[in-house]
């Protein structure tokens, strides 16, 4: 079922009008391209994980229901008490993680924008190693795949450059239950059911009963339009090898998941959120004019509403011009852009007058410095920062100052004893990956340290040279002139400044991506507020490990807070 | 009308014989453009040079046909090519060889190691047309290119760099070039790659091409008079 699809319906659920439903089927359909709605399909499939391979390879069919589906789909895991798990029975799938209406007027529940509701994600079962969730939150995938100025980097760390490899990673990896050496099983899995579907499923009926090869071969003239995959799309599955079918499974799943991004209107505009109405009201820029930096827009957009607030011409945003009522349809909070959420963009905005906070500038507050690295209209500069999560985790669960004092070997000693540091991969599959693990009061030393598992890895080549352009880039703003590139940018030299890193999210529609943080820590904007202030202290006593040098320069009190976090709040919209 | 026809048909013979129609410098954003302007040019892509992928290497300045380095040995770059940052002294540490993949650049290509310097790349024997990739470091703020003849400036333009290379190319029809001179944003670094340089030939075809389409212009010319008459 196609996304808006999917979305409408459960808007239809919530208000009883069935026959919006219907009509909204034929509409849905008519929008997504064949391969859009195809990828859908196989972003839900339950088949492609390791827990159906084992149902197989008991003597099963691929087209028989699971006897008795995977444990860790029976709930959705939140931060309170789990909800029924809407694949239960089966086994893992994307959609188990990137959840978007599954959850709509569950108590606990509710929309989310393709993340799940878990702290970290639960993962599969499996004898051979003890992990029963992944290291970090689900990530909402909502514009996750926007195109950015230094290439392409996928998950929290840089691991893949591309969608297509992020898939299959995922297909082949812990998160689906395979272990680093069943990579080619996984593949195997994939191929068979896609050759062997007979379209009876229960997720196939959603998709007009089609099997698979037929689908994906693409030439029958049974096959109805909406179903038909342009030809760059097709493989012959009756001829194919396993890996070539995988591929193309592959770029499907990418094609749908590239698609996701928030509402835009016709000049490519968000135009949903409380901001991007206000915006819209006052006939300010809604993105930068041209090559304009985002930094710069943001900048300009602080000086044109300076300049409407003395002209006595700002209007505020009162109720939602996109719904009957005037409220949103999936967030509780009012529909509102006024002098609160104004103040808390200035907040948002407002920079210190040098790269640390003054005296006087920390006495006043009133600066987040938030712009470094969240400018508008993204609100993420897709980078990689330390703003010391895992610190406050690691001594959280340790002491205070354990993480400062973790052992933490420098390029060479790492990569030459790749098993006892780095994580693992098909060709170190009994690699500890202790600095990509979960604390835990038991194991001291193992912690989750992002990008610095992925930077200079023998095994992950791909991310390599964006990695290095952009921790060299890094280095090069936080270095003493006179800065060189041999001395400055060698990755012995940079491998330290990647420790802690993790990409910086996108902050729009916050309201349904909780918890917050890579270790989904925070269940509340409050609590990011508080700990932005506490870690911008510890950056410039330099306590903080390895912390973003934009930290020092955040200057917030108590009383910020209420006003940050209307704003934040002001960038939540309905998502469709 | 006639008149018309017998200057076009003199000015078609007369690009024939010296190449473009316009006198003056050019400027080209795009190589296969610039390469479609002057094909067949020799090109230095520095692959010759000694790092590794994934890896950088320091070399001094100036590097030329004649350099014996650890980053170049005589004949590795190409000769009539001298590439310096002016004379700035870093201890024979000027320039950042990058070996592929080391930042987004697929190929080997050359970086000044040190930021807010000038990158020099000298042509002799004078070369009537350039071309090469331009890399930034920092950021993608346009660097200024400014091109040199014997006589002095012919000019200076903006380049838009890129951390995957951008390009810049120019072609003189008047007098020929002697030295680009690439001023980065501030604070940045310049690099190129796949310097394209030399005085284009024209191909084979080209001149008897022209001439044939010039004769047939002049016949149409008489044909128009001889009805008027």
């Amino acid at each position: 079922m196609p996304v808006e699809l999917s979305i409408l319906a459960s808007r239809s659920r919530c208000l009883g009008l069935g026959l919006l439903f219907v009509a909204a089927v034929s509409s849905a359909m008519a929008q997504d391209p064949p391969e859009v709605v195809i990828g859908e399909r196989l972003f839900k499939e339950t088949r492609f994980a390791q827990a159906f391979r084992a149902f197989l390879d008991g003597g099963h069919g691929p087209n028989e229901p699971m006897t008795s589906g995977d444990l860790v789909m029976d709930t959705t895991v939140t931060t309170s008490a789990p909800l029924a798990g809407p694949f239960a029975g089966q086994s893992m799938n994307c959609r188990a993680c990137h959840l978007v209406d599954e959850h709509v007027g569950a108590a606990g529940g509710g929309m989310r924008s393709y993340n799940d509701f878990a702290r970290r994600s639960p993962v599969p079962h499996r004898t051979q190693d003890t992990k029963t969730a992944a290291p970090r939150n689900s990530p909402p995938l909502v514009n996750a795949s926007l195109t950015r100025a230094v290439g392409m980097q996928l998950h929290f760390d840089a691991e893949f450059t591309s969608l297509p490899d992020l898939v299959a990673g995922t297909l082949t990896g812990r998160n689906y239950g395979w272990l680093p050496t069943e990579r080619a099983q996984a593949v195997q899995t994939v191929a068979r059911v896609i050759r062997e579907d007979d379209g009876s499923g229960g997720l196939a009926q959603e998709f007009g009963a089609l099997p698979y090869s037929l689908t994906l071969t693409g030439t029958s003239p049974s096959i109805p339009p909406e179903y038909r995959l342009p030809s760059q799309y097709r493989v012959n599955v009756a001829t194919a090898s396993d890996d070539a079918i995988f591929q193309a499974i592959g770029k499907l799943i990418s094609i749908y998941t590239e698609q996701l991004v928030f509402s835009t209107d016709q000049n490519g505009n968000f135009n949903l959120s409380p901001f991007d109405v206000f915006l819209q009201l006052n006939g300010l820029p809604q993105q930068p004019a041209g090559s304009e930096a985002r930094e710069n827009y943001s900048r300009r957009l602080m000086t044109l509403i300076a300049a409407k607030v003395t002209a006595g011409t700002l209007q505020f945003v009162t109720s939602n011009p996109n719904t009957s009522g005037g409220d949103f349809d999936f967030h509780t909070q009012p529909f509102v852009f006024g002098p609160q959420e104004l103040n808390g963009l200035r907040i948002f905005m407002r920079e210190p007058a040098a790269a640390v906070a003054s005296p006087s500038e920390l006495a006043a507050g009133g600066t987040g410095n938030c712009i470094a690295c969240h400018s508008a209209p993204l609100f993420t500069d897709f980078l990689f920062h330390n703003t010391g999560t895992t610190q406050k985790e690691y001594d959280a669960v340790h002491f205070t100052g354990a993480f400062n004092g973790l052992s933490i070997p420098a390029l060479a000693a790492r990569n030459a004893a790749y098993n006892s540091y780095l994580p693992a991969t098909g060709t170190h599959p009994n690699a500890a990956e202790p600095f990509r693990a979960i604390p835990n009061s038991a194991q001291p030393g193992r912690t989750d340290l992002g990008v610095w598992n992925i930077f200079a890895n023998p095994d992950i080549p791909k991310p390599q040279g964006n990695l290095n352009l952009i921790f060299c880039q890094l280095a090069m703003k936080e270095a003493t002139p006179p800065a060189n590139v041999i001395t400055t940018c060698s990755q012995t030299a940079l491998l330290p400044k990647t420790i802690a890193t993790f990409k910086t999210p996108g902050l729009r529609d916050l309201g349904h991506s909780g918890p917050y943080m890579h270790t989904g820590q925070f269940d509340a904007l409050d609590d990011i507020v508080t700990f932005y202030q506490e870690t911008s202290q510890l950056a410039r006593a330099g306590t903080l490990r390895n912390g973003a040098r934009e930290l020092k320069g955040i200057a917030l009190i108590g009383s910020d807070t209420a006003a940050l976090v209307a704003f934040l709040k002001s960038l939540n919209e309905d998502y469709q | 009308m006639r008149t018309t026809f017998r200057i076009i048909t003199l000015a078609g013979l007369a690009s024939c014989l010296t190449g473009a129609l316009s006198a003056g410098v050019v400027t080209f954003s795009s190589r296969s453009q610039f390469d479609a302007a002057a094909p067949g040019l020799p090109v230095e892509g520095f692959e010759a040079g000694n790092v590794a992928d994934v890896d950088f290497a320091s070399c001094p300045s100036p590097l030329n046909s004649t350099s014996n380095n650890s980053c170049f040995t005589p004949g590795q770059i190409l000769a009539g090519l001298d590439l310096n940052n002016g004379g700035i002294d870093h201890s024979g540490a000027e320039f950042a060889l990058i070996g592929a993949g080391m930042f987004a650049n697929l190929s080997k290509m050359l970086l000044l190691n040190y930021g807010d310097e000038i990158l020099n790349l000298d042509f002799g024997p004078a070369a009537k047309a350039v071309g090469f990739d331009l890399y930034s470091l920092l950021s993608t703020d346009p660097f200024q290119v400014e091109v040199f003849g014997a006589s002095g400036s012919l000019g200076t333009f903006s380049a838009d760099p890129a951390f995957t290379g951008g390009f810049f190319g120019v072609f003189s029809d008047g007098e020929a070039i002697t030295r680009i001179s690439v001023t980065p944003s501030a604070g940045d670094f310049a690099g190129v790659d796949d310097i394209a340089f030399g005085t284009p030939t024209p191909e084979p075809g080209t001149v008897p091409l022209c001439l044939f389409g010039s004769a047939i212009l002049y016949a149409i010319t008489r044909g128009k008079q001889r009805t008027a008459e």
